[in-house]
């Protein structure tokens, strides 16, 4: 069998005027997960459901398994959607609620008792096959929920944000949980998501949307750490990413940014400065990743701090440089530090992000 | 004096105490964040305090005036709720005056506060529209404005900013803080989320099942939560929690049975403590990893890692322990690689396994 379970071919979806998906193509692999992330609105969940096979698509082709399913109804199709609310049947038992899954596979009793079992248990839910699903806590309905469909065998285990009514605390043990559940089944995962954080920490590659359209594709550590535009670098890292516009000067192996308020060395020395011959004297805006600003005695840059946010067991500072430039900088819990006083700071200039000013897209890559 | 005081709020529902003794005071200008799972009767409390609910028993004082039994229209109060109402069928305009028309205040006054308080939560835009144009940010801003624009001597927020999304939510905080830091109204903020509710509290009341556990600053509470309970609520990524047994007391350090491995801990503990079982607990971003070993440390296997950008949390599994670990983006790492774990000992706090209180 090839490798590749799903091929979206050119999709695009209209809704009266509005695009909702635009000429959308890619591919995924067996036994990975992969996301579908954007901010509402950014035609991800218009996508799973032409995945699903609830939308017909206005043109472009689903391949599933190599087949070509685009006309075909959704139970022809080999994949199971949980949606953010679980629908599980509350007055029925989590037993039957999982055997609800094979109601149309005609087998025998035995068979679906040893099918639900055998499910359950991986999935811990054998204690409760009796317990009507009303009883049971939110994690638990998912995991039902998620046991519904795995019971069937699917190619493909559509997730339509499922863990977006959870209270923080159980999403995280739900993301680690899932996680584990989907290496243990081989299964390959679509998961769509607003959540860049949940995208990030589930994925083994997440598609970046916005306005319909795809904008990267990508593992996380390459949306993170090479994110092809603005819009992918800004949406994707928590606390959101320094952006600074200017023109990049080098000169003796210099790194200058000319900033409204003059120029920020960025570095004294860099070992490459033809890199950035092609972009001399063009308006750039850099992005800076909050914890790529270091708090350095020996830094080149100096600032105030304003402002002090907790942020769980970190801290963003506020920090005014050069008058108008405001940074976020990430640093632990543990660093002694108040309002008002005077730090330097140095960056990270390998981990350094350049954008065109007009068109927004990456255009270098410092390492 | 305190601005908003709580004393002994008690509410019971059919027998059932949802609110045990809330007393807290509030400094005017100051945000109080109150956290708890759901069901932890946070919402209850903001009622009592908007005069919704009557409290069972205990006393409500704003500026030293017993309010307890005054009713909500008299209290100069808002309350946003989790959905908030919002007229569908009406302007951004209309929305916001709503509460200043049913006051029978002039249309000219009207106008000025509208426009002033549009202006500042920067929706201006939308005070033509009607509500199903908005953006999820934008309706709760026009929510907020219309509490805002009573111009309320405390506002309540009860999950205001739960249906949005992750990215606009985080920067509704930041922009919600500095809207407070200008007006400088006293806020009353629920959430069941620790992080936001330390992001964005002054102080912050963790409420576990009616009971008000700790009242402190955020940092206070990352530093010295009052129990496990606590510490474990306020931990995301999950706490890691082990059972222990403190092997030997020493003057200034003691020894622990951790699975098969006997670490020492710097803590000064009373010597009657030895030879008891205890939690131990620490968080994941405290613990530190490295590829090569020296004796005292524990080593394990990585048997997940979850890549998240700015850092990874890695899954260790040492024989019969797990361990959570955030360890920088940059560390390599790989699954199934063995690693070598330190404990560092002013990170790992001691609880008793039955009252669940801090030892140490």
């Amino acid at each position: 069998m090839s490798n590749i379970v799903l091929r979206l071919e050119n999709i695009t979806k209209r809704f009266g005027d509005l695009v909702a998906v635009n000429n959308v193509s890619f591919d995924v692999k067996r036994g990975e997960v992969f996301s579908l992330l954007g901010p509402s609105g950014c035609g991800k969940t218009t996508t799973l459901r032409i995945i699903a096979g609830l939308e017909k698509p206005d043109s472009g082709k689903v391949y599933i398994d190599g087949e070509d399913v685009t006309y075909k109804s959704s139970r022809e199709r080999k994949v199971c959607l949980v949606f953010q609310e679980y629908a599980v049947f509350p007055h029925m038992s989590v037993y039957d609620n999982i055997a609800f899954g094979l109601r149309f596979k005609k087998l025998n009793k035995e068979e679906v008792s040893k099918r639900v079992r055998e499910i359950a248990e991986l999935l811990d839910l054998d204690e409760l096959l009796s317990i009507r699903a009303s009883k049971i806590g939110l994690s638990e309905q998912q995991r039902v929920a998620i046991a519904r469909c795995l019971v069937v065998e699917p190619s493909i285990l559509l997730l339509d944000e499922p863990l977006t009514l959870l209270d923080a605390r159980i999403k995280e043990r739900m993301r680690r949980e899932l996680r584990r559940l989907q290496r243990e089944f081989k299964i390959t995962v679509i998961y769509v998501t607003h959540d860049q954080l949940e995208a990030m920490m589930l994925s083994d590659r997440i598609a970046v949307m916005n306005k319909g359209r795809i904008i990267q594709i990508g593992s996380p550590k390459e949306i993170y750490e090479k994110p092809s535009n603005l819009f992918v670098a800004t949406f994707v890292g928590s606390p959101t990413i320094n952006l600074i516009e200017g023109v990049l000067r080098v000169s003796n192996n210099r790194l200058m940014l000319s900033a409204g308020n003059g120029d920020i060395l960025l570095s004294d020395y860099i070992e490459k400065p033809e890199v950035f011959r092609e972009i001399f004297n063009k308006e750039v805006i850099i992005g800076v990743r909050p914890e790529d600003i270091i708090i350095d005695p020996g830094g080149l840059l100096q600032g105030e701090i304003r402002y002090i946010e907790a942020l769980g067991d970190r801290m963003v500072l506020h920090i005014n440089v050069f008058k108008s430039i405001m940074l976020r900088v990430l640093t632990d819990l543990y660093t002694r530090v108040s309002i008002g006083d005077k730090i330097r700071l140095r960056i990270n200039i390998s981990n350094l992000h350049i954008f065109d000013k007009v068109s927004g897209e990456r255009i270098i890559n410092m390492r | 004096m305190s601005y908003l005081i709580l004393e002994n709020i008690s509410k019971i529902y059919n027998n059932k105490t949802v609110l045990h003794n809330i007393s807290v005071n509030i400094d005017k200008g100051k945000i109080l964040a109150v956290a708890g799972p759901p069901g932890s009767g946070k919402t209850t409390l903001l009622k009592i305090i908007a005069g919704l609910i009557t409290p069972t028993s205990g006393r409500i004082l704003i500026e030293g005036v017993d309010i307890t039994n005054k009713p909500p229209y008299e209290r100069g109060f808002s309350m946003v709720f989790e959905i908030p109402p919002v007229y569908p069928d009406r302007t951004g305009y209309d929305n916001i005056a709503f509460p200043l028309r049913i006051r029978k205040l002039p249309e000219n006054e009207i106008k000025r506060r509208v426009e002033e308080i549009a202006e500042l939560l920067n929706i201006k835009h939308i005070l033509s529209r009607k509500p199903s144009t908005y953006s999820g940010g934008e309706y709760q801003r026009v929510a907020l404005a219309r509490a805002l624009v009573l111009e309320p001597r405390v506002l309540l927020l009860d999950e205001p900013l739960k249906n949005l999304d992750a990215k606009i939510r985080e920067s509704m905080v930041t922009w919600l803080k500095d809207l407070q830091r200008r007006l400088g109204v006293t806020i009353i903020y629920a959430t069941h989320d620790p992080l936001e509710a330390m992001t964005i509290g002054d102080k912050v009341m963790i409420l576990l099942n009616g009971y008000q556990k700790q009242v402190s600053t955020p940092s206070e509470l990352l530093l010295k939560p009052v129990d496990l309970d606590v510490d474990e609520y306020i931990s995301i990524p999950a706490l890691n929690v082990i059972k222990s047994k403190i092997i030997e007391v020493f003057e200034d350090n003691i020894s622990l049975q951790l699975g098969k491995h006997v670490i020492k801990v710097r803590k000064q503990l009373p010597m009657q403590l030895s030879s008891k079982e205890v939690f131990i607990a620490i968080r994941p971003s405290d613990i530190i990893v490295s590829d090569r070993g020296e004796e005292k440390m524990i080593s394990g296997k990585v048997s997940s890692i979850q890549y998240y950008g700015r850092g990874q949390l890695l899954t260790i599994e040492s024989e019969d322990l797990v361990f959570r670990v955030v360890v920088d983006r940059l560390v390599s790492v790989g699954e199934g690689d063995v690693v070598y774990m330190d404990l560092p000992s002013d990170k790992i706090r001691i609880y008793d396994i039955d009252s669940r209180r801090l030892l140490g």
